[in-house]
């Protein structure tokens, strides 16, 4: 379990990206969704042990990432939107890098790498940005750790490798693995969410299971306004809204909308209803 | 599996298992994927497939036998052919019947059309 | 590897890291050695046959510094990988990074460098008894300078040499390990602006000594023994060693200690 006690962060300016962040993210793949300097990469930073807390506490498992420890790092892999290998190919990568996490599955990067259209023999320095990407994510994924970070995954991807990504990510992630996927769009990846987390400019406003906004709010498109929607927005001749509970002839979970209804300050009561149970 | 937005995930997947069931590729009296099983394979969240097989035990379409997985009803096509119907009445007639409020259209308008509708098939 | 204590294994899995950086460095810098050894032996060879042995002395001495400078190579395989979150995230303790980092820059390497030069040694002394350049020069301008007795002086410049190509390495692994960016480069700097100290330290202990020698009432007098006197200033100069290598071994214990510290806290 990764938890987010009063966790708070300032740049050496002082400026404060994060404020006052308090979460707990269960097992599962998360959507840490949030606009470009809301916080999302230094939320990371902190979770992966590259940045430690100055006020608050980031803790997996029981131990704070920040302390950097052998044990505790092998379990966590944080792949950068500019992360780059150091080695020849991916797979002198998995010899010399993956020798440090215990639970490297050779055979999982193999399968992913095929997945993906390389062979993992490719010199690094010689693929384009997108295809060095997926090999990246390949070998992120088939280092299985604990807790896997993942920044703008689909970032560079076409649609294809969009929906083998997707693919991927399920087929690789165990039961008791935590994966935080960092993104500004949401990307084809909806529908693998067990887990949102809302960043906006430095606050988090929002940590709630994917179950509970199916059971507590209802999606509805329609061409005319919805009655007694919580929140509503016009696109085009369409209006697209946010009622309470599910609704018989509703859509899936709109995370835009539900993203533009947080941010916007006009639906309080949204944030209200979710946390109804005592439930964050 | 590609998803669409306008309809609820786990209704899509009760979607596709009515196409499974019907196709006969989930053959009656045999086991079907489990929760993660189905969900690795439409790469979708569990849960979801979770409250889509929440469904269709409602219904009776699988059976949950403890220690063992789903299983498919014997009868399951029937109960297919009824979920179908019960889907239409709950989801697409309560839409239709939203927006003949919302523009004042009558039960007669519609029965009228839909004679019409029969006459030219 | 759940075993946060220090782990010899996991030290292991560091070098095997740095592997593909190491085998560069090693195939450059013994490259460079055995080229400088071979500029050494060449003006040994040369100076003892022709006693106009400026240029050759030269040559000598260009092949000595650059021995040298190899030697201060060791930090630089660390900014070879230039992904330093990875570094900061990669599942070794603290500890576990300064044994690797230390034992290659002060261990390690200079063994390879040590073993390269004497086997080059043992092979050439069996064709001449020039290859053992240094002790050869040492002779050599010995006989020049009229017998002055320079072993003294070269022994006890020999642990400030140590030291202060220590610190200098030290230092340089400083700087790498602290800042974010340009490392090699920076690395360099520090290493060229150490040497620059090193050598206005030693300008100023060379004017110490003359002025303390009172050099130059004693020339405007006409010294009696020349010899002797240049003797006397050798030995001053030998005695202000021990002095200037505290300052090497202070500088190279604190930039120890602020690299360990680096280590420890930095923030990527």
């Amino acid at each position: 379990m990764l938890t987010f006690q009063n966790l708070s962060y300032s740049y050496r300016s002082g400026y404060p990206v994060l404020k006052n962040v308090n979460a707990a993210v269960s097992p599962g793949i998360c959507l840490l969704l949030g606009e470009n300097g809301a916080g999302k990469t230094t939320l990371l930073g902190l979770s992966a042990g590259l940045l430690r807390a100055e006020r608050g506490a980031v803790e997996f498992d029981g131990a704070s990432p920040g302390d950097r420890l052998p044990s505790t790092m092998s379990d966590i892999f944080y792949l950068s939107d500019s992360w780059q290998s150091p080695f020849k190919d991916i797979y002198a990568t998995a010899r010399f890098h993956g020798a440090f996490y215990p639970n490297l599955d050779f055979d999982m990067l193999a399968s992913n790498l095929e997945a993906f259209g390389l062979t993992g023999h490719e010199k690094l320095k010689s693929l384009s940005l997108g295809m060095r990407r997926k090999t990246y994510i390949a070998y992120a994924l088939a280092l299985r750790p604990r807790l896997l970070l993942l920044d703008e995954p689909a970032n560079g991807l076409d649609i294809d490798s969009k929906k083998e990504l997707r693919r991927m990510v399920s087929r690789c992630i165990g039961d008791d693995q935590t994966v935080i996927i960092s993104t500004h769009t949401i990307a084809d990846l909806e529908v693998l969410y067990d887990t949102i987390m809302l960043l906006h400019k430095g606050e988090l406003l929002l940590s709630v299971s994917t179950a509970d906004i199916s059971e507590k709010l209802g999606f509805v498109t329609s061409s005319m306004p919805v009655q007694e929607a919580l929140y509503m927005e016009t696109e085009g001749a369409c209006f697209n809204a946010i009622v309470r509970a599910e609704s018989p002839y509703g859509s899936a979970i709109d995370f835009e909308l539900l993203y533009s209804a947080i941010v916007s300050g006009k639906a309080p009561e949204i944030i209200e209803i979710l946390k109804e149970d005592g439930k964050q | 599996m590609e998803f669409r937005t306008d309809r609820p995930i786990y209704k899509q997947i009760v979607d596709y298992a009515f196409g499974c069931i019907i196709g006969g590729g989930w053959r009656p009296g045999e086991k079907v994927p489990s929760v993660r099983e189905l969900a690795v394979s439409l790469a979708v969240n569990s849960h979801t497939v979770l409250k889509a097989y929440d469904q269709l035990q409602l219904q009776g379409i699988i059976i949950s036998r403890r220690g063992m997985g789903f299983y498919l009803a014997d009868d399951a096509p029937e109960r297919v052919h009824a979920g179908q119907r019960e889907e239409f009445f709950e989801s697409t007639l309560t839409g239709v019947f939203e927006s003949m409020d919302n523009l004042g259209i009558s039960i007669d308008e519609i029965v009228a059309r839909y004679e019409n509708f029969r006459a030219a098939r | 590897m759940e075993n946060n204590k220090i782990s010899i294994h996991r030290i292991g899995l560091l070098y095997k890291f740095y592997s593909p950086a190491i085998r560069l460095l090693l195939i450059i810098s013994g490259t460079v050695l055995l080229g400088a050894y071979a500029l050494c032996l060449y003006g040994v060879v040369m100076t003892r046959q022709y006693f106009n042995d400026g240029p050759f002395f030269l040559i000598y001495s260009m092949g000595a510094g650059i021995a040298g400078w190899v030697y201060m190579a060791g930090p630089f395989i660390l900014p070879m990988v230039s992904n330093r979150a990875l570094i900061t995230t990669l599942p070794a303790s603290w500890s576990e990074k300064c044994i690797f980092i230390f034992s290659w820059i002060f261990v390690v390497y200079p063994l390879y460098l040590a073993v390269l030069w004497y086997g080059a040694t043992g092979i050439c002394s069996l064709f001449t008894d020039a290859a053992f350049v240094n002790d050869v020069m040492m002779t050599h301008v010995a006989e020049m300078t009229g017998g002055l007795d320079v072993r003294t002086m070269a022994q006890s410049s020999q642990t400030f040499n140590v030291l202060n190509n220590m610190s200098m390495v030290a230092l340089a692994a400083l700087v790498i390990v602290s800042v974010r960016r340009n490392r090699f480069i920076l690395g360099v700097v520090g290493l060229i602006v150490c040497s620059f100290v090193a050598w206005l330290i030693g300008m100023v202990v060379g004017i110490v000594v003359v002025v303390k020698s009172q050099f130059i009432e004693q020339a405007a007098a006409g010294a009696a023994d020349p010899e002797a006197f240049a003797q006397e200033l050798l030995n001053e100069i030998a005695g202000a060693f021990p002095y200037v290598g505290i300052f090497s071994g202070l500088l190279l214990i604190v930039c120890i200690v602020l690299t360990i510290r680096k280590i420890r806290i930095r923030q990527c």
